[in-house]
């Protein structure tokens, strides 16, 4: 599928096809699933966030100008209700919730696809454990920089800070990952 | 610069994070100083762990099930339209209620019914003035009418002379060739003499006009007394 493609998508679902709005979602969808899995750490939460974000791009997509790109966009909305929930700390409250009942994170494994399953999960586990005491700023600017690989014009863009507050949030991320590495492995070895 | 101003640029350690000038200052100070070297050194191994962790990529657990989801939760919902679809969607919105409908529905019956009423009038009306031309048309009691005797042979054989042994001047004219008898002098003419005379006059001329014939002729136009008869005697 290429630009114009996606543009003529984008023009049908302006004019209210839902057909071709379910194009867009099947082609992004999982981009957007992995940027909120990343920031939120929770299947559940990622696949809420991400439905979320593809109503409000319907009822929004009216305003979207075709000279951007639509990622930015997409990730831009998916990023806000991520920070959204972060902020709300609902995540949070419920991890302590389940934790304090002894109960597995990541719910009842499915038995339909347990790769899958783990990889997300031995994903997240990394992705936690290195982003766990960054703010969420520095935890936004980190993933979509070096785990999305945004440039960091798009990073200020979809994030909504200036490039040098990326920059500086990013230093500071990447000097508590490399601390947080330091401590786990000896990156003199690695 | 100082070291913790080389460590800021240290981890901005992806490319195009660091400008030329920059990246010049940095390698320099990183000849000469053994710490932020090190430092440089952990931070292009925590960019090597990064990129691995980049390359894996998560799974949407079930991508049919999700697009469902969000077909199913925008389904009841509009995009944003265009300004006249915003214009037609708010009169269809606004025509669709019930009330409107129902104001519809009155209003198509009173048009029904006006035009029904105005349909059974115009019956009635037409009605009415077939009744009164019929009326104008059917000859009233002691009402003068005229009946037209058109004859060839007369007007050949100048029939004015020849017809005032048995027509009173006044109960007759001439019109484009047509005789035009009063209906009052009819029925005198239409008496036995009057007949014979006739008969007569028409023998004198060499038309055999038989007996028969001119009773059935005369019989006829006392009947049709509100018609115009056309009484052709050259045919006998």
């Amino acid at each position: 599928m290429n630009d114009q493609d996606i543009q003529d998508i984008l023009l049908r679902s302006q004019n209210g096809d839902s057909i071709a709005f379910g194009t867009l979602v099947s082609r992004y969808q999982s981009y957007a699933f992995g940027l909120a899995l990343r920031l939120l750490h929770d299947e559940h939460d990622a696949e809420d966030v991400v439905q979320d974000a593809f109503i409000r791009v319907w009822n929004h997509i009216g305003e979207f100008k075709p000279e951007n790109r639509f990622t930015t966009w997409l990730y831009a909305i998916v990023s806000n209700l991520c920070m959204d929930r972060l902020r709300r700390g609902t995540r949070w409250r419920k991890l302590l919730a389940r934790e304090s009942e002894g109960l597995d994170p990541e719910g009842v494994p499915d038995v339909e696809r347990p790769e899958e399953i783990h990889a997300n999960r031995e994903l997240v586990r990394i992705i936690k454990q290195l982003v766990l005491h960054l703010s969420p700023k520095q935890r936004l600017v980190f993933v979509l920089r070096d785990l999305e690989d945004c440039s960091v014009q798009e990073t200020s863009a979809i994030s909504g800070m200036s490039e040098g507050a990326v920059k500086s949030n990013l230093c500071h991320a990447r000097r508590h990952i490399r601390e947080m590495l330091a401590m786990t492995y000896d990156l003199k070895e690695l | 610069m100082k070291c913790a101003d080389y460590e800021r640029l240290i981890h901005l350690s992806r490319p195009g994070e660091r400008n030329e000038r920059e990246e010049e200052e940095l390698a320099r100070h990183l000849r000469v100083c053994g710490r932020c070297a090190q430092l440089h050194l952990e931070m292009g191994r925590t960019d090597d762990y990064i990129d691995g962790l980049r390359s894996l990529k998560p799974a949407l657990p079930h991508p049919d099930l999700l697009t469902d989801r969000i077909l199913a939760a925008i389904a009841p919902r509009q995009a944003t339209p265009s300004r006249a679809r915003a214009l037609f969607e708010m009169l269809h919105a606004l025509l669709m209620r019930p009330s409107v409908r129902h104001a519809y529905a009155a209003a198509v019956s009173v048009a029904v019914a006006l035009f029904l009423y105005e349909q059974v009038s115009l019956v009635k009306s037409l009605h009415r003035l077939e009744q009164r031309m019929e009326e104008s048309v059917r000859p009233r009691a002691g009402a003068a009418v005229t009946y037209t005797l058109d004859s060839h042979t007369l007007r050949r054989t100048g029939a004015l002379e020849l017809l005032r042994p048995i027509l009173d001047p006044g109960d007759y004219r001439l019109r484009n060739g047509d005789l035009l008898v009063r209906k009052e002098s009819i029925e005198a003419y239409t008496s036995k003499a009057s007949l014979q005379r006739l008969r007569s006059l028409a023998s004198a001329y060499g038309i055999d006009v038989p007996e028969a014939r001119i009773e059935a002729l005369l019989d006829e136009l006392k009947g049709a007394a509100s018609v115009q008869l056309r009484l052709d005697m050259e045919g006998g």
